[in-house]
């Protein structure tokens, strides 16, 4: 600013010496202001008058019920087998060395190459920790005790190889009890 | 009492004052042509040139995924960002302590695109100066054609730079493909761009130079960026005061007011250093002009220091550049140092949450459970080897055994940390644990935690 503009400033007060114009502000502002009042008006009166805005609640609402029909969807899809189906699957050699191999591999580290239990529980006892009857163990393998330790394994491990891995448990239990970890859970007769 | 006084793009009533400045090509203008062109073509050229196979500039937003020159950095690397941001900061600061507001009149896309694309096209159509406010007053019927081409032109190149938006946020490839899907199939991104284009025709078609006066923060921070010693455009009191007719007045100032005619800011720069001015160098250029055809040398109107003006000593290093440059440092050595430190892999090792702090195996053993969550940096998979360093007479449990990541895969992996107690010895209940997750001998990352246990009895 040069001297000349001093004069014919401006408001009546000064801080640090400066002075401010009177101006009105710009008229886009002004007209920025206006609309903006203007969308207020109609957006309250459209969420909480007119009953089509949705509040974050309903929006949470229908993203969910979206979620959980797409996962219904989903898991009817790769339904896994029924107790009958593992049972059979079960009876299969092929099926229960595959298992073995997938046991060995996967799952000896915690569980003992016997299913007798290191870190994880024993396998081959009559206590289970999770539930003991076929689906229940399927549901442990699939989508694992992630704050124990077990990894859920539906996703890591092929449909076919969890089934079968499943299936050998399940025949690993039933030929009896071998020394190891102690029982941990609830006693489940019948040896499942 | 209060005064009101019109500034010079506003009148003080708020009515909006229209500039049709002149354009006076001279020696800047030729060069800042060809800085402004180069800086379109790149702004415009980068999002369709590959890297490394990679795009070359990637800000992808939606996968929280920047790929820079070949590197692709995640949302969770904020230490790189922080340091790029001081450096970047202090880097405009520096350059603004010692050359003014270079930024504004040679690289802002403001100033690039307004300037050197859409005056031109409104210049070509309208001519310069009062032949555009004689075309804005004509008749509708005789207007019209010309400004519906010109809003024709405006609107198209908003749409390329609109769309050159979409390759920077989700890629060049990703753009063409949904130019073949068609608009209905990615309508929300559509509608979005269209949105993008209106608002860019609005920019350069109507509200142009409010923006540098009204709504830029960088223009506003020039008087706390600038002092005596930065080089601004300015007029030279001293020799050109007092200003008259040519030959009436000592002063070299013919006050012609050809510098007011070309400013596109309308400001008179003969009142000294004002916020609206963009230093866009067009006054100097007419000032050379008219100095030239008067017989008088020119640079009446030059890049100058106030300092300079005045007489007084030009210092280079001042406070402030020693400071601003201490932060670029800061910046750039955080920059660098978190960068090339960086590893293709991120991990790092957890507790999951209600857990026991150990469990006992048998008698004579214990076992600390923990959760990796880890990231793959790279395009590619990755193998990882595992080794526990600390403490060696542990054993390392993988119960998913050897782990490959898939190219830029996020995940989390389970791990057993399983002990004999008689090789625990602890006072305080825990020894540190260390682990090494390597893929080569220039990726590896040390995991520290502690494991807990038990000293056994015997």
């Amino acid at each position: 600013m040069n001297e000349s503009d001093d004069d014919k400033l401006m408001r009546d007060h000064e801080y640090d010496g400066i002075q401010e114009y009177d101006n009105n502000l710009p008229r886009w502002w002004v007209y920025k202001f206006l609309i903006t009042i203007a969308f207020a008006v109609v957006y309250m009166y459209w969420m909480q008058f007119s009953g089509s805005g949705k509040n974050i609640w309903d929006e949470y609402m229908t993203d969910r019920t979206a979620y959980e029909r797409d996962e219904m969807l989903r898991a009817a899809k790769n339904m896994r087998p029924s107790e009958e189906e593992f049972l059979a699957l079960a009876a299969d050699p092929l099926v229960l060395s595959s298992g073995e191999l997938v046991f060995k591999e996967r799952c000896a580290s915690c569980h003992g190459l016997k299913g007798e239990g290191i870190v994880g529980p024993n396998l081959t006892d009559h206590y289970w920790i999770h539930g003991g009857s076929l689906m229940e163990i399927a549901n442990v393998v699939e989508k694992g005790v992630p704050e124990k330790g077990m990894v859920p394994w539906k996703g890591i491990l092929k449909p076919d190889e969890i089934y079968a891995v499943i299936a050998y448990v399940h025949e690993l239990n039933k030929k009896g009890e071998v020394e190891g970890k102690a029982a941990e859970g609830e006693f489940v007769s019948g040896g499942k | 009492m209060a005064r009101t006084v019109d500034l010079s793009t506003v009148e003080a009533s708020g009515k909006r004052k229209w500039i049709y400045p002149i354009v006076s090509r001279g020696l800047w203008y030729r060069r800042r042509k060809w800085a402004a062109y180069a800086l379109i073509i790149w702004l415009v050229g980068v999002p369709w040139t590959q890297w490394d196979g990679r795009q070359t500039l990637l800000f992808d937003f939606y996968h929280r995924k920047f790929q820079v020159f070949g590197w692709t950095f995640f949302a969770n690397e904020s230490s790189v960002f922080l340091g790029f941001v001081l450096f970047f900061i202090a880097s405009i600061l520096i350059l603004t302590a010692l050359f003014g507001r270079v930024f504004c009149g040679w690289a802002c896309p403001q100033t690039v695109f307004m300037e050197f694309i859409f005056r031109p096209i409104e210049q070509w159509l309208e001519g310069t100066g009062l032949s555009q406010k004689r075309w804005n007053q004509q008749e509708y019927s005789k207007k019209l054609p010309r400004k519906l081409v010109k809003y024709f032109l405006f609107f198209s190149i908003s749409m390329v730079l609109s769309n050159t938006f979409i390759a920077y946020l989700f890629g060049s490839h990703h753009l063409i493909k949904m130019i073949q899907e068609g608009p209905l199939s990615n309508a929300s991104i559509f509608f979005g761009m269209l949105f993008v284009a209106v608002l860019i025709n609005f920019q350069f078609g109507w509200f142009r130079e409010q923006v540098c006066a009204f709504v830029c923060p960088y223009g506003r921070l020039q008087s706390i960026l600038l002092d005596r010693h930065s080089v601004i455009v300015a007029y030279d009191a001293k020799r050109g005061e007092p200003r008259g007719k040519l030959g009436q007045t000592s002063g070299d100032c013919i006050d012609c007011h050809k510098c007011v005619q070309v400013c596109p800011t309308g400001i008179d720069i003969r009142a000294g250093l004002q916020l609206e001015c963009i230093h866009c160098t067009q006054c100097i250029d007419v000032c050379d002009e008219v100095m030239t055809k008067i017989g008088k040398p020119i640079g009446l109107i030059a890049y100058n220091t106030q300092a300079a003006m005045a007489e007084k000593p030009k210092v280079i290093f001042r406070p402030r550049l020693l400071i601003y440059g201490l932060v670029f440092l800061i910046g750039g050595f955080l920059m660098g140092a978190f960068g090339l430190g960086r590893k293709s892999i991120d991990a790092s090792l957890h507790r999951e949450a209600g857990r026991n702090l150990f469990e006992k195996v048998g008698q004579t053993e214990f076992v600390n459970n923990f959760k990796i969550n880890i990231q793959n940096r790279l395009d590619e998979s990755q193998k990882l080897s595992w080794q526990l360093i600390e403490p060696p007479s542990a054993e390392l449990i993988l119960p998913e055994g050897e782990i490959e990541l898939k190219p830029e895969e996020k995940r989390s992996i389970q791990l057993l940390i399983k002990m004999k107690s008689e090789d625990f010895h602890s006072e305080v209940g825990s020894i540190p644990l260390k682990i090494k997750i390597s893929v080569d001998a220039d990726n590896q990352v040390d995991l520290n935690s502690k494991i807990f246990g038990y000293e056994s009895d015997d």
